[in-house]
């Protein structure tokens, strides 16, 4: 066993280097130092391991533990144009894994995208549409290795000044939905909620939008979804 | 095919870059077996990484040695010491021009060293069963005793919170964040290589 920590510049570029973050001379000098230094190959394979290991398992055990954590973020002011909503402690049992959920418009989305420090470009999006029409049951069908999940919902254009609130719940697990609220529409009209994917293993979900009007919360709309990956 | 097989080549005990390319231009086959067993597992990863395709990223790993090979034995290198910057720029350009390829790539094993450690060379940990690599990581986690890291590696891992935010919410230094991960890491390795998952690759 490797005994030897790689240095705190090492593991900045490991991180980078999974993270398709290095530009093309900085890989190229990354790659040769991999094939060079077997034991950075080794903290990388690992590292590896460790993302693909972690983002796959159900954390249900772990619910109360994360939830407890997640109320000690802090404020969205500390976060670029970011909004991460701390989600109350055992809101969820089991279904959805309780975290920083990262909800934000979709405006702030394309600007984030450009900066490929925290986000890949491409996450799978997934559309809740209110129409008249619209399937009852919704399937999401999602690449297995997708990392973000982006929920859009077009609003009616009377309420794109509007506040909005969606909670999600898994409807095969006892739980109290996860509620992300201070959503507001883009230019477009429509609310985008960006999270990552392992928060929502495969399942059934209910999902209820509401809408704040006159200063109260009245439904808008309520979705059941069925999670599938690919 | 040869599992057995150590990994990698402990750098400290390694043949120089230049000695070796020596030996491949004089027609030695034991030293472009060498060759493959010391770099194999890493241009399997840079491959892997930039084709994002294992069965191509395997063909390109058949394509890679044997370009290296053959330059190395018809005219070796104008400098040996950059054997690995070779071996880099080679799979870096195969991986490029693959993607601007029509079909799939075509293979050239037309070596024995190739053939004999090809499989040893794989990333390990890719060789691991979803399920398997998933128990692990769980058995990982239930058996931390500090739980403050059980909570900094789900937020790191799961939830992708970024490394300042964590040190600043759990007051830790950038360096005790990194320990952290370091001993996961490790830890994750031993519980694999004791369910007999991964073998040494050390």
């Amino acid at each position: 066993v490797s005994s030897t920590a790689p240095d705190a510049d090492d593991e900045a570029m490991i991180s980078a280097y999974l993270e398709n973050r290095l530009a093309p001379e900085a890989l190229a000098s990354f790659e040769c130092r991999m094939l060079d230094e077997p034991l950075l190959l080794d903290q990388i394979q690992l590292e590896q391991a460790m993302r693909d290991g972690m983002r796959s398992a159900p954390w249900t055990s772990a619910t109360p533990v994360l939830a407890q954590a997640v109320a000690t973020i802090p404020s969205p002011a500390a976060r670029r144009d970011w909004t991460w909503l701390g989600l109350a402690a055992g809101f969820v049992a089991g279904a959805i894994v309780p975290g920083a959920l990262l909800v934000e418009t979709r405006g702030a989305l394309q600007q984030a995208q450009v900066d490929a420090r925290s986000w890949e470009a491409n996450p799978a999006r997934v559309l809740l549409e209110l129409t008249r029409g619209a399937p009852e049951k919704r399937t999401w069908l999602v690449a297995r290795d997708a990392r973000r999940l982006l929920i859009e919902l077009p609003v009616a254009r009377a309420l794109a000044d509007s506040e909005f609130r969606l909670g999600i719940a898994n409807e095969r697990v006892a739980s109290v939905p996860a509620t992300m609220d201070g959503l507001r529409p883009d230019a477009d009209g429509i609310v985008s909620v960006l999270l990552p994917a392992a928060t929502l293993p495969d399942g059934a979900y209910r999902i209820v939008v509401e809408s704040r009007r006159d200063g109260a919360w009245r439904p808008y709309g309520e979705f059941d979804v069925e999670l599938r990956r690919l | 095919m040869p599992d057995e097989l150590p990994l990698h080549v402990a750098s400290e005990d390694a043949e120089p870059d230049g000695a070796l390319a020596s030996r491949i231009r004089d027609g030695d086959r034991r030293a472009e077996a060498e060759l493959v067993l010391r770099y194999g597992r890493g241009v399997r990863m840079v491959l892997e990484r930039r084709v994002n395709d294992p069965e191509l990223a395997r063909d390109l790993y058949q394509e890679t040695f044997s370009v290296v090979l053959q330059r190395l034995r018809q005219r070796g290198l104008d400098d040996p010491t950059r054997l690995t910057a070779f071996l880099q720029q080679t799979a870096a350009n195969l991986a490029i021009g693959a993607f601007r390829k029509d079909g799939r790539r075509r293979t050239f094993a037309d070596s024995d060293g190739i053939e004999r450690v090809a499989d040893g060379a794989d990333n390990p940990y890719q060789r691991v069963h979803r399920d398997e690599l998933r128990r692990a990581v769980m058995r990982l986690i239930a058996e931390l005793d500090v739980s403050r890291d059980r909570e900094l590696l789900l937020r790191h891992y799961v939830h992708e919170i970024d490394k300042p935010t964590l040190c600043r919410d759990y007051s830790l230094s950038a360096e005790h964040f990194d320990r952290v991960l370091f001993r996961a890491r490790q830890r994750l390795k031993a519980l694999l290589d004791a369910d007999g998952i991964t073998g040494d690759v050390t």
